[in-house]
């Protein structure tokens, strides 16, 4: 079919015949840091024609200086602004942290803190997931998918509100566990409006009558609902030659590329390899738990796209087990709320955040505040494959690959 | 066939867009509408379980007859955002004598020009006498009770609420001060200046004339924090993140689940212990929102009805 | 996989590190679940490099350190320690794995050969490290700065003896 050719393709070749690769004239500009698409980001870009030659990313207009902030603080008063790089995703962004100060501090969090936390970030990787594929659709001019996701995304976060007390930010894992049980039961006034939003969106009542106030049954219910969503959203944005046709072939990372440039993430699954953090070194509750790596072999956007939209279902999967599966039990360990003590020493800890693996590296001298942190987030390892990407491709190809990679900004510079 | 599907999917969005024309929007209408996904409570924390109890992480509430001024929480947040600073509460009162009294009582120009400088400095803050003008302060019977005769000096307490501030010469300097350096301009000498943390003072004469303005510490008569040291909140810094009520031994700091903290400047934003003492029911910092023109109004109608 | 099988896997790599290299490894540092640290002189981390990208497939770069140890207590040395983080992707048994392969150079004459020709993916990693602490890696293709603003002139920030603006005392 002629719609789900790639655009790129067909554009290499009309390049070809145009021979001005080394000759013609060029130009240079920014796209950013003052763009919709980019955000505080910048690409210098060089043209020919409309064809791009060459793309140098500059990141760094949001650096804040995480890592020497860590410096300066204690152990646990780093949580609160580790999480502010991602903070659609705060949970996988603290979490490789806590595990590795826990390795350090040689403990082990109460069985169902591990499985709260599990929770805790599955949901995020949801909320995180579906902000990427809402603004997909705004890229792909299809706003529909924009408002379905952002308005489906709203009883997610709601839920992370009721467990962490915030909405996004919520500083809710700390070393030896999280801060607070999740709640018993849900305001009936959140049940209330959740009830109605079922009906009217499904079209039908929720299944055994009324929507429950307990708190399992009511994650179990937004679970079966957004399950339901994601087949329709299958229709409605993946499925559309449009989108097809502005996505499929474009921005191709072969897999062995995205090895070598050690790409994470969706970016990595997307380009057909197969690794995951929660099944290659499970931590928490991942090891007790069943899932799937879905990965594709398409190596293009519309791949890791579809990667990210599997990956919501697979959440989906995991919420509902933890939520079956949680003990009852404590959930932090008798210590003091803001001053731990941790030994001396060095570790490598690892967690998978909703861009992929992120990893700490945190030395300790024995003090109050750790001597050296060093933040591997996700977005940064997948800045290298900008320039490789966005090379011989249109320009209006430009936003399609840029958000394709899910690369955030902040989550980069630190 | 492909072709049909492609259509179909094509349009896909549109019959989505129509048939949502009938539908429920997805956002509520704040603040004329209530928000339903709110916690019913706020966080908690226990310090003998060491563990906290769910609930919205929103602006403070402070248990003044539990707080001992012992700072952890002002030293938690040292690390985090510098939000909180441990704080007196201060009294502002302008000292007269018996013959500025009687110089007062019958309006001389020179008196009443130096009442109006200090008062002036000072009514540009809230929760103090809101001043106009020299002449409605003499009239308002309310105001004109403040004046109270002690040890054989006449003292006018120029605040309503207690001014919360780390230092009481910080209060002579940023609320009393600007007052003072107009009255430089018009012949009024400066006198002895005193200050301390606990309580500051600054004389003023011209001729035979002597005003003083002093800032003392209020004793809040709370047996567990004799000093009457408190924490107040800058929200322009807080990230709410709520390890100031991890914080604290004795249960005195607790969340709400209060979130609409917008304020018109930064020092709006600094919420004092006794606001910090009230309960969300009881504070109300956001004004009336704007009201609704007719279109918008029956569209509100229209959502009630149909949904 | 368990982790009895990583630490013996890495038992295994450290051992033929060794009869490999011989003195060239200066120190390995073993704790398990927390890191595998193997350090060598900057002189031969790149033929190390390419030994275990080649013999061990370890082909993927997690992220690239640098520290400075010249704060540490009791045994502050001057100098800069910078740290690759490699594990492996095109081999099922070793994807657990991390291995930290690191080196130490002088906090005066920071220079050390770059691995972007063993890892492509350190570029970034490589000149992150080269603003924040001022190491120069010989041939990297393209050393400029990243984050930082391009008319910083102060030192590099990630040195001990750059104090944040603000945090004096």
């Amino acid at each position: 079919m002629l719609l789900q050719e790639g655009s790129a393709k067909m554009a290499k070749e009309e390049f070809k015949s145009l021979e001005v690769y080394e000759t013609g004239p060029t130009l240079t500009f920014s796209m950013g840091p003052q763009h919709p698409g980019t955000g505080h980001f910048r690409m210098v870009i060089t043209v020919v024609g409309d064809m791009v030659v060459r793309c140098d990313p500059d990141p760094g207009f949001v650096h804040r200086g995480e890592e020497k902030m860590c410096e300066y603080k204690t152990w646990i008063t780093n949580i609160p602004h580790l999480e502010r790089p991602a903070i659609l995703d705060s949970a996988g962004m603290t979490y490789p942290y806590v595990l590795a100060v826990e390795k350090l501090m040689d403990i082990e969090p109460p069985e169902r803190a591990k499985y709260l936390r599990v929770i805790m970030a599955e949901l995020q990787r949801i909320c995180s997931h579906l902000y990427w594929l809402g603004l997909m659709g705004v890229f792909a001019g299809h706003a529909t998918m924009y408002m379905w996701c952002f308005g489906d995304r709203e009883y997610l976060v709601d839920l992370t509100q009721l467990i962490g007390g915030q909405r996004i930010t919520h500083s809710y894992f700390v070393p030896g566990g999280v801060r607070n049980d999740a709640p018993p039961k849900v305001p009936r006034e959140l049940v209330k409006d959740f009830s109605r939003y079922y009906r009217m969106i499904l079209g039908k009542d929720y299944p055994g009558g009324e929507m429950p106030e307990d708190f399992r049954k009511y994650v179990l219910a937004v679970c079966d609902f957004f399950d339901a969503r994601l087949d329709e959203y299958y229709p409605m944005l993946l499925d559309s030659p449009i989108f097809i046709y502005r996505t499929k072939g474009i921005g191709i990372l072969k897999r062995e590329d995205a090895i070598s440039l050690g790409v994470v993430g969706p970016v990595l699954r997307g380009s057909g390899v197969k690794s995951d953090t929660r099944i290659d070194e499970p931590y928490d509750a991942y090891p007790y738990i069943k899932f799937n790596v879905p990965t594709m072999d398409g190596c293009d956007s519309y791949s890791r796209m579809m990667v990210g939209y599997y990956e919501m279902k697979e959440s989906v999967k995991i919420i509902r087990q933890a939520v079956e599966q949680m003990p009852e039990g404590p959930v932090k360990l008798k210590q003091h709320p803001v001053t731990i003590k941790v030994p001396a020493g060095e570790v490598f800890a690892s967690a998978e955040a909703a861009r992929g693996q992120c990893s700490f590296y945190i030395r300790s001298d024995g003090t109050d505040k750790p001597y050296r942190v060093k933040i591997c987030s996700p977005s940064f390892r997948n800045l290298i494959a900008m320039p490789y990407l966005i090379r011989d491709v249109r320009i209006a190809d430009i936003p399609i690959i840029y958000w394709s990679l899910n690369y955030w900004p902040v989550e980069c510079d630190r | 066939m492909s072709i049909l599907r492609d259509a179909k999917r094509t349009l896909m969005p549109i019959y989505a867009g129509l048939k949502h024309v009938f539908l429920k929007p997805y956002t509520i209408k704040w603040p004329y509408e209530n928000i339903p996904n709110l916690p019913d409570e706020g966080y908690r924390f226990d310090p003998k379980a060491g563990i906290g109890y769910p609930g919205s992480k929103g602006r403070h509430l402070l248990y003044m007859e539990k707080c001992t001024g012992c700072g952890s929480c002002d030293l938690t947040c040292q690390n985090i955002a510098e939000a909180i600073t441990m704080t007196y509460g201060f009294d502002v009162v302008t000292v007269l004598d018996e013959k500025c009294y009687e110089y007062f009582k019958e309006f001389r120009p020179e008196i009443v020009e130096a009442l109006d400088a200090i008062l002036g400095s000072f009514s540009a803050e809230p929760s103090c006498i809101q001043y106009n003008s020299l002449s409605s302060f003499f009239w308002t019977p309310t105001d004109v009770k403040q004046i109270i005769k002690v040890d054989g000096r006449y003292e006018i307490k120029l605040n309503l609420e207690p001014i919360f501030d780390v230092r009481a010469v910080e209060v002579l300097y940023q609320k009393v001060y600007p007052g003072v350096k107009k009255l430089k301009v018009t012949g009024w000498e400066l006198g002895k200046l005193e200050a301390a943390t606990e309580s500051a003072s600054v004389e003023l004469s011209k001729q035979d004339l002597t005003v003083s303005v002093l800032v003392r510490k209020i004793d809040m008569g709370y047996k567990q924090n004799r000093r009457s040291f408190f924490p107040s909140v800058d929200y322009g810094r807080c990230v709410m993140c709520g390890f100031c009520v991890d914080a604290c031994p004795f249960q005195a700091l607790e969340m709400t689940n209060e979130f609409e903290l917008s304020a018109l400047s930064r020092r709006e934003l600094i919420y004092t212990p006794s606001m910090l003492a009230k309960r969300p029911e009881e504070f109300n910092i956001t004004g009336v929102p704007p009201e609704l023109n007719v279109i918008e109004r029956a569209r509100m109608v229209f959502r009630r009805l149909v949904w | 996989m368990s982790l009895s099988d990583v630490g013996e896997i890495l038992a295994r790599l450290i051992e033929d590190l060794k009869k490999k290299f011989g003195d060239k490894i200066l120190e390995v540092n073993v704790e398990p679940k927390k890191i595998t640290k193997v350090l060598v002189a900057p002189e031969c981390i790149k033929e190390v490099a390419e030994y275990l990208k080649s013999e061990w497939a370890l082909d993927y770069i997690k992220g690239v350190t640098g520290i400075d140890l010249s704060r540490l207590p009791n045994m502050a040395q001057e100098v800069l320690e910078v740290i690759y983080h490699v594990g492996s992707l095109s081999s099922e048994a070793l994807k657990a794995v991390t291995l930290s392969l690191s080196t130490k150079i002088s906090i005066s004459d920071p220079v050390m050969p770059s691995l972007t020709s063993v890892w492509k993916g350190a570029e970034m990693h490589e000149r992150e490290v080269y603003e924040m602490l001022g190491v120069n890696f010989k041939g990297h293709p393209d050393l400029r700065r990243l984050l930082l603003p391009e008319f910083w002139s102060d030192k590099p920030p990630l040195r001990k003896d750059y104090v944040a603006p603000g945090r004096e005392r």
